[in-house]
This record gives structure tokens, C-alpha cells and sequence, in this order.
């Protein structure tokens, strides 16, 4: 489904992304983990069309060449990114953001219970005053109102307490078969939760090591270092 | 074509008007009593708005100007003419390829104390072409009073563009929504 090929990412002359290719098929879970700065959401963000990067490389989402696309045309392609640091955005309310794109804003105040987010979040400004773990939940909100193919998790267990880990992890579980998963982080706790299909380990802007399940233990014990 | 409107107000009023070119709006505020003002134009205007507040009276009033290709130019004169009397003022200006102006005048003589006013202005400029201009002038004759002013000017925060695209919206949406976010903030500061 999701394509990469020989993907480069350049901000500022500065290479981030060198020569990473990958494949994400339906119902797969990739976990990716690196060290600071190893460039996990600058891969993210040049996935989605953020501005500001060079992007040169192949990628295609459902044989659909992604990199011509606007940022809106990627969305509604089917790539959803949960952001690091989602914005909050003072004088819109929840509700009235989603209904711009939503599909099934009529099970919304469901998803809101269901992610335990309180009784007035939906008329709540998007954001607004909200903590790191709200901010994270509204994400997860976000993907359950939008349809995508490919999911992006962009380290998702910032500032989220133990429950709200729990549940978050849940909602992904039982979607799982329903999309693709980029899930980034460099916990390998949470990956671990997910039980992901793949792992890969991003070391300086590329893939240096893809396996199952036990490359994390390995990261667990020795770290980043691939000696 | 110039107007001249009078208003007097001597019980609680809401009142919204879309400001004419080239108008003067005067507004005197009995004693105890309140207006609240919501002032609106899409097209440009030049406008010039003069407030008489006397004692124990109260007013608040809001402007929302959204200009394009035509020039703004807003100008607000409040006067405290008796103790106690409190005044809000926020003025917003979204420009597109066109320039905004706003002067606000606060005047409270040496023996009118016990009084509160507030000047905001926030200024959004939607292209390079566009441009705003605010000028606060706070005469203030004696200690006994609360007095604030403010300004913004800037453009539509891009984290705030992308994230809204990225949810689907195209980017002329995205600056909708955002616009109308930046003026939907009206918080009334007092209660009557």
C-alpha cells in the first residue's frame, strides 16, 4: 500500500533522510526506533508534505505517486499523521473542526467517551488549555473521525499517564487490521504493547537494522550502538 | 458622502451596527447605564467613533473589519466623563491586499478617578501587500484608575495552516477557518 523507495530528505543542504525504502501493506504494524535526532519525524512530516524539506525519492500510497500531491490531496488520499506536538488553535471548538472532514462526526460523542477526554470537550476550543495527554487523545480523536489508509504515529506516548496509554492502545489494537501502521518512537515499551510486524531501528537518516519483535530487547539491552 | 449618528443611551442596549463610510457615530452613556457595541464592515472603511461615558455607565464595544484591496481607517475617542465609569474596547482588522488603521483615544480628566479602560487591537495580514497600523493615546489625568492597551500584528500562524490542511481542509478553507476563529474570540469583560 505505502511505498518508499530510495526516499532523501534534505533540509538546508543538510541531508536527514538518506536512501530509505520501505513497504507498508494493510493490516502490518512498522515500528520505528531511533535515537534523538536520528530523523523519525522529519520522515514523518516530509511524508505528509510539511513544508520546508527537500524530498527526492519514490513514494506511492495505493500505486498513487504521493510526492506531487498537495498536503490536502495527501489527507484525503488516505495519510494521517498524529502530530509530536499538536497545535492548539484558540477560537474553534473541537466539534466545529471536525465536522470540516469528518465522516462520522455523529458517532463523535461516542469516540470522546470512549477515550475518557471529559463531558465538554467537543465545545472545548481545539486545544485550547488542554494538557500533553489531552492533546495526544484528541489525535487518536482526530484518526477515528478521518478514514485513512496510513496511519503515523508520531511518538505517541508523550505525556500520556498509564490508563490513558492503556486505552490509547486499545482503539489501535482494534483498528489494526483496518489500516497501515507507522508507529515512531524511541520507547520500546510502548512499541512492545503494539506488538508490531516489523521493527526497524533509523540510525542517522536510515534503516540500519529491520527484524521482528526481538530487535527490541537488543535495543533494551545494548541501546543505539550496532556493534 | 459623510453621516453623522447620535446615539444616547440611558438603559442597558446591545447594539450591532455595520459602520458606514465615511460615518461618525457618538455615542453618550447616561449615568448607570450600558451599551455594548458590536461594530462590523467587510468593505473598508474610514469611521470615527466617539464615546462619552458619565458616571457609574459602562461600555463595550467590539470591531470586526475584514478589508480587501480598500483601506481601513478607525478612530476611537473615549471620554470619561464621570467616576466610575469603565470602557472595553477591542478592535480586530484582517487585511487583504489593503492596510488598516487604528487609533484609540482614551481621555480620563484629573478629577474623574475610580475608572477602568481597556484598548485592545489585533491585526491579522493575510498577504505581503498588506499592512496595519495601530496607535494607542492614553491621557490619563489622575492614579485612581485601571488602564491596559494592547496590539497584535502578524500573520496566520503556518503550524496552525498545515495542521488544518493536513486534516483535509484545502488552504483557502484552512484560512477561513482560521479567520474565523481569530474573530469569534470576543470576551466581554463586564457583566451588567
Amino acid at each position: 500500500m505505502l511505498e518508499i523507495k530510495n526516499l532523501e530528505v534534505a533540509v538546508q543542504d543538510k541531508k536527514i533522510i538518506q536512501g530509505l525504502s520501505l513497504t507498508i501493506n494493510k493490516g502490518e504494524v512498522h515500528a520505528m526506533i531511533g535515537p534523538n535526532g536520528s530523523g523519525k519525524s522529519t520522515l514523518a512530516n516530509a511524508l505528509v508534505g510539511k513544508q520546508g524539506y527537500e524530498v527526492n525519492g519514490v513514494v506511492t500510497l495505493s500505486n498513487k505517486d504521493v510526492l506531487s500531491m498537495s498536503v490536502t490531496e495527501r489527507a484525503k488520499a488516505g495519510l494521517f499523521l498524529s502530530f509530536q506536538s499538536p497545535p492548539s488553535i484558540p477560537g474553534i471548538t473541537n466539534y466545529k473542526l471536525v465536522q470540516h472532514y469528518s465522516t462520522r462526526v455523529k458517532k463523535y460523542k461516542n469516540d470522546i467517551l470512549s477515550l475518557r477526554l471529559g463531558p465538554c470537550w467537543e465545545q472545548r476550543n481545539f486545544n485550547d488549555g488542554a494538557s500533553g495527554g489531552e492533546r495526544k487523545k484528541n489525535e487518536l480523536l482526530q484518526l477515528l473521525q478521518a478514514s485513512p489508509k496510513l496511519v503515523i504515529l508520531d511518538e505517541l506516548d508523550t505525556g500520556l499517564d498509564v490508563d490513558a496509554l492503556k486505552i490509547i492502545l486499545q482503539i489501535i489494537k482494534e483498528r489494526k487490521d483496518k489500516y497501515g501502521w507507522l508507529v515512531i518512537s524511541h520507547s520500546s515499551k510502548v512499541l512492545k504493547d503494539l506488538d508490531p510486524t516489523v521493527v526497524h531501528i533509523l540510525n542517522n537518516g536510515s534503516i540500519v537494522e529491520t527484524g521482528g519483535i526481538e530487535l527490541l530487547d537488543k535495543v533494551d539491552k545494548q541501546g543505539f550502538k550496532n556493534e | 458622502m459623510s453621516s453623522i449618528s447620535n446615539y444616547v443611551v440611558d438603559k442597558v442596549i446591545d447594539s450591532k451596527i455595520n459602520v458606514q463610510d465615511n460615518s461618525t457615530l457618538n455615542f453618550d452613556i447616561k449615568e448607570n447605564a450600558s451599551a455594548c457595541i458590536f461594530l462590523k464592515n467587510s468593505s473598508g472603511v474610514s469611521t470615527k467613533i466617539n464615546i462619552t461615558l458619565h458616571e457609574n455607565s459602562v461600555c463595550e464595544m467590539f470591531g470586526m473589519f475584514k478589508s480587501k484591496n480598500h483601506d481601513t481607517n478607525v478612530i476611537t475617542n473615549v471620554i470619561h466623563n464621570g467616576k466610575k465609569s469603565k470602557c472595553n474596547q477591542d478592535f480586530r482588522f484582517i487585511n487583504k491586499k489593503s492596510t488598516s488603521s487604528f487609533e484609540g483615544k482614551i481621555t480620563i480628566p484629573k478629577h474623574i478617578t475610580g475608572c477602568e479602560s481597556y484598548m485592545l487591537n489585533k491585526n491579522i495580514l493575510l498577504d505581503d501587500d498588506s499592512s496595519a497600523f495601530s496607535k494607542p493615546e492614553l491621557n490619563i489625568n489622575n492614579e485612581d484608575v485601571i488602564c491596559t492597551h494592547g496590539c497584535t500584528i502578524g500573520a496566520l500562524d503556518e503550524d496552525h495552516l498545515f495542521y488544518l490542511q493536513h486534516r483535509g481542509l484545502t488552504y483557502e478553507e484552512a484560512v477561513e477557518v482560521l479567520v474565523q476563529a481569530f474573530s469569534h474570540k470576543r470576551v466581554r469583560k463586564f457583566y451588567t
